[in-house]
C-alpha cells in the first residue's frame, strides 16, 4: 500500500481509481492529475515510478483534501448554525436541508447531517443525552400559590 | 324442486360429516401421491458472501483490517496469453515454406514454420488470432489464393527502385487480413527479405504503455513501447541486420537495436538512426517489407490525453511517426509496404483512413471469384463510395458516417496522410476454401460430433457467408 498524504492507498488499483480514495479527489479530479503528470491511463499505483510519487504529492499539496476539506466544510455549516438560517436549523436537528419530504424519507439526513458540528452547536437535540451537554443542570424552582391551589380549583370547578 | 342427480342441504351435511374424518387436516400436506405427510423443506442455506475484494470505504482512510484484506485478495499476476492446446489432437500439415506458395498448393492448411513462430511470439497477435491458434497444437492457416495475389504484389513493388505504393488490406471483420498479412511475412522473412513486422498498434494507443511529452514540441514519446518494437525487430531480423554495417560506424544494425532495447531512454533514437539506414538501403542489401496490422490504430484517437486533458491522436506520438513517414512517403524504401486494417475494435476506429479506402479515387485490387457471393451483413463502418463533401445538394451539411470524417482532426494534418494507398479486397472464404479448414478443425477436434453431417458445409457457408471468424466463433461456442 503506498502511503501518501496522511492516506493509505491500494497499490493494485490504477492509479486514478487508487487516487479517489482520498477525501475530496473524485474521478474527474483524479484522471486530471493523470492528465498533467503524463500518466498512462492504465497504470497501476505499484508501477509508478518514485518521481512520480513525488509529483502526485506536490501536486496534492495544492488542492484542499482530508483534514482541510472536512474543517472547512465543518465551519461552513456552524456558521450556518450561528446565523441562525433556515439551513442552520435543519443541520442542527439532523433534517434534510435542501428542501427534501421529511414524511416518508430523511433517515440519510438523519444520519449523515450535524455530524460535524460541534456538541455546543446542537442545542436542544434528542439523538445526545443531556448528560453530554455543558449547560449546568435545571435547578426545580420553588412552589407558587398558584400551582399549589391548581388542584383545587379544579375540583371545585368540576362541581359548579 | 331439486334437479335431478342433485343433493339437498340435509344429503350434503351428512355427506360432508362422514367425510369429515378422511378429510386432510390443512395443517399438516399431504402429496396426493404419498401416504405419509412430507415436512416442509428445509430452508435454503444462506450463501457465504463471495470472497472478493472487499470494498474500501471511500472518502475516508481506510482501517487496517481493510488494509490487510486487500493486500491479501490482491488480483493475482495476469496469466500468459496464449497457451496452445496440448490436448488438441495431432494434424499432420505441410509447413508454409516458399516453395510452397503455387498455385497447385491453393487451397491448403499450412503450418508456420517453427522457427517463425520463436521469432515472433503469438502472445503479441492480435486477439483473434492468439485465441484461435489456441485451439491447436501447432499454428497453422490457410493458404488462399488472395495470400499468392499478395506475394506477387509485395515482389512486384520491390523491383521498382522505390516503393511507391502502400498495399492496405481491408474487408469485413474476420475475414482472414491478419491472416495473409502474417502467412506474408513469414514468406519473405524466409525468403531473405529484411521484415519490420507490427502485429498490434492497439497497445501503442490504449493507454497500456507510459508516455512522456517531448520538451518543446507537440509530440510525446512511448520509450517502453519503443523498445519492446526494437527488440521485436531484433528478434526477428538479427541475423540479417548483424550483417549490415551502421553508416555512423558504430558497428551494425544488430547493435543499434540492441542499444535501443536494453535502454528505453534512448529506444526512439536508436529506431529512428535503424529506419534511417534501411531506407538508404543499397543494391547489396535485402529488401524491406514494412508489415503493419491494425493500421487504423495509426491515424485513431488514442486513450491518452495532454495536460489540457484532451485527446492526444496517434500521430502526435513519435512512435507512430516513425512508422507513418513510410506510408505518407517521407521515407523511401527498397523494398515494399504492406498493411492490414482491423475493425474488430471501437479503439481503432479511424474515420479519416475509413473515407481513403471507400474513395472511388483509391485503386482496388481484387481477385476474381469464381462463384457469387451470398449476401453478407453490411461492414460495420459501411460508407457510401462517395466524395468527400461537408454539404450535400441541398445544402446540408452531410451527417453520419459520410460527414464523420470531416470532424476527424487527422484530416486537417496532410503531412500525415498516406501516399499511394491501395486497397486489396480480402474475401471471405470460397466453398472450396471453407471446405478445407472445415477438415482441419474436424481433425483437430474443434466441430462437435452433432454438427458433422452431410451437407454441413453448405449450411455453414449459408450461416456465415464464408467468414471463417464467425464460423469459429460458433462452432467454439457449440462445443
Amino acid at each position: 500500500m503506498l502511503y501518501l498524504l496522511g492516506v493509505n492507498l491500494p497499490d493494485h488499483k490504477q492509479v486514478p481509481t487508487a487516487l479517489t480514495h482520498i477525501y475530496g479527489i473524485g474521478i474527474h479530479q483524479a484522471q486530471k492529475i493523470c492528465h498533467k503528470l503524463a500518466i498512462h491511463p492504465r497504470c497501476r499505483l505499484a508501477h509508478l515510478p518514485e518521481q512520480k510519487v513525488t509529483e502526485i504529492s506536490q501536486l496534492l499539496n495544492t488542492y484542499k483534501i482530508e483534514a482541510e476539506l472536512r474543517r472547512e466544510r465543518s465551519n461552513r455549516i456552524e456558521q450556518l448554525v450561528q446565523i441562525g438560517c433556515y439551513r442552520g436549523d435543519r443541520h442542527k436537528h439532523g433534517y434534510p436541508a435542501n428542501g427534501q419530504r421529511t414524511r416518508p424519507n430523511g433517515k440519510t439526513a438523519k444520519k449523515l447531517n450535524g455530524r460535524s458540528l460541534s456538541v455546543r452547536s446542537r442545542g436542544f437535540c434528542t439523538s445526545l443525552p443531556l448528560a453530554s451537554t455543558t449547560s449546568t443542570p435545571r435547578v426545580p424552582s420553588p412552589p407558587s400559590i398558584s400551582s399549589t391551589l391548581a388542584p383545587i380549583t379544579r375540583l371545585i370547578a368540576r362541581f359548579i | 324442486m331439486l334437479a335431478k342427480g342433485a343433493l339437498s342441504a340435509a344429503s350434503r351435511c351428512r355427506l360432508a360429516s362422514a367425510s369429515a374424518g378422511t378429510l386432510r387436516s390443512h395443517r399438516t400436506p399431504v402429496l396426493a401421491f404419498s401416504t405419509t405427510p412430507v415436512s416442509h423443506a428445509a430452508p435454503t442455506a444462506k450463501k457465504k458472501p463471495s470472497a472478493g475484494v472487499p470494498k474500501i470505504k471511500r472518502g475516508g482512510a481506510p482501517t487496517d483490517n481493510d488494509l490487510d484484506r486487500a493486500i491479501d485478495k490482491a488480483p493475482p499476476e495476469p496469466k500468459p496469453k496464449y497457451v496452445p492446446n496440448k490436448n488438441a489432437p495431432e494434424v499432420v500439415v505441410g509447413e508454409w515454406v516458399p516453395e510452397k506458395a503455387t498455385e497447385d498448393n491453393v487451397p491448403q492448411v499450412l503450418s508456420l514454420p517453427p522457427s517463425f513462430v520463436e521469432a515472433v511470439p503469438l502472445d503479441t497477435l492480435p486477439t483473434i488470432m492468439m485465441k484461435y491458434f489456441s485451439e491447436f497444437k501447432t499454428p497453422s492457416l490457410l493458404a488462399r489464393k488472395i495470400t499468392l495475389k499478395i506475394l506477387d504484389e509485395v515482389v512486384a513493388e520491390s523491383k521498382k527502385p522505390v516503393a511507391d505504393r502502400v498495399l492496405m488490406l481491408d474487408g469485413r471483420y474476420g475475414c482472414g487480413k491478419s491472416s495473409v498479412l502474417l502467412q506474408s511475412a513469414s514468406y519473405f522473412k524466409q525468403s531473405g527479405w529484411i521484415v519490420i513486422y507490427v502485429p498490434r498498434t492497439f497497445d501503442w494507443v490504449c493507454g497500456l504503455e507510459p508516455y512522456a511529452p517531448v520538451k518543446d514540441t507537440i509530440y510525446y514519446d512511448q520509450p517502453e513501447a519503443t523498445a519492446k518494437v526494437l527488440k521485436a525487430i531484433g528478434r526477428l531480423n538479427g541475423e540479417a541486420l548483424a550483417e549490415i554495417p551502421a553508416s555512423s560506424g558504430k558497428g551494425t544494425l544488430a547493435d543499434i537495436v540492441q542499444q535501443g532495447s536494453e535502454d528505453p531512454a534512448v529506444a526512439h533514437a536508436c529506431l529512428e538512426e535503424l529506419f534511417g539506414e534501411l531506407s538508404n538501403g543499397g543494391a547489396d542489401r535485402p529488401p524491406v517489407l514494412i508489415a503493419i496490422d491494425q493500421v487504423n490504430g495509426l491515424y485513431s484517437r488514442t486513450a491518452y490525453r495532454d495536460v489540457h486533458s484532451k485527446v492526444i491522436t496517434a500521430d502526435r506520438f513519435n512512435l507512430a511517426r516513425s512508422f507513418i513517414k513510410f506510408l505518407n512517403g517521407e521515407r523511401k524504401l527498397k523494398g515494399a509496404v504492406l498493411t492490414s486494417t482491423d475493425y474488430t475494435t471501437n479503439h481503432l476506429h479511424s474515420p479519416f483512413l475509413n473515407h481513403i479506402l471507400t474513395s472511388p479515387s483509391t485503386p482496388t485490387i481484387t481477385i476474381p471469384t469464381e462463384e457469387s457471393k451470398l449476401p453478407g451483413p453490411m461492414r460495420r463502418d459501411f460508407v457510401p463510395r462517395r466524395p468527400l463533401k461537408d454539404v450535400d445538394e441541398f445544402g446540408v451539411l452531410s451527417w453520419g458516417r459520410e460527414g464523420e470524417v470531416s470532424f476527424d482532426n487527422v484530416l486537417k494534418r496532410t503531412k500525415v496522410h498516406p501516399r499511394g494507398v491501395v486497397r486489396v479486397e480480402v474475401p471471405e472464404f470460397a466453398k472450396e476454401e471453407l471446405e478445407r479448414v472445415v477438415g482441419y478443425w474436424k481433425a483437430g477436434g474443434l466441430v462437435p460430433l452433432n454438427r458433422q453431417r452431410p451437407g454441413m458445409i453448405e449450411k455453414f457457408y449459408m450461416m456465415t457467408g464464408g467468414n471463417p471468424y464467425k464460423l469459429f466463433r460458433d462452432l467454439l461456442t457449440a462445443l
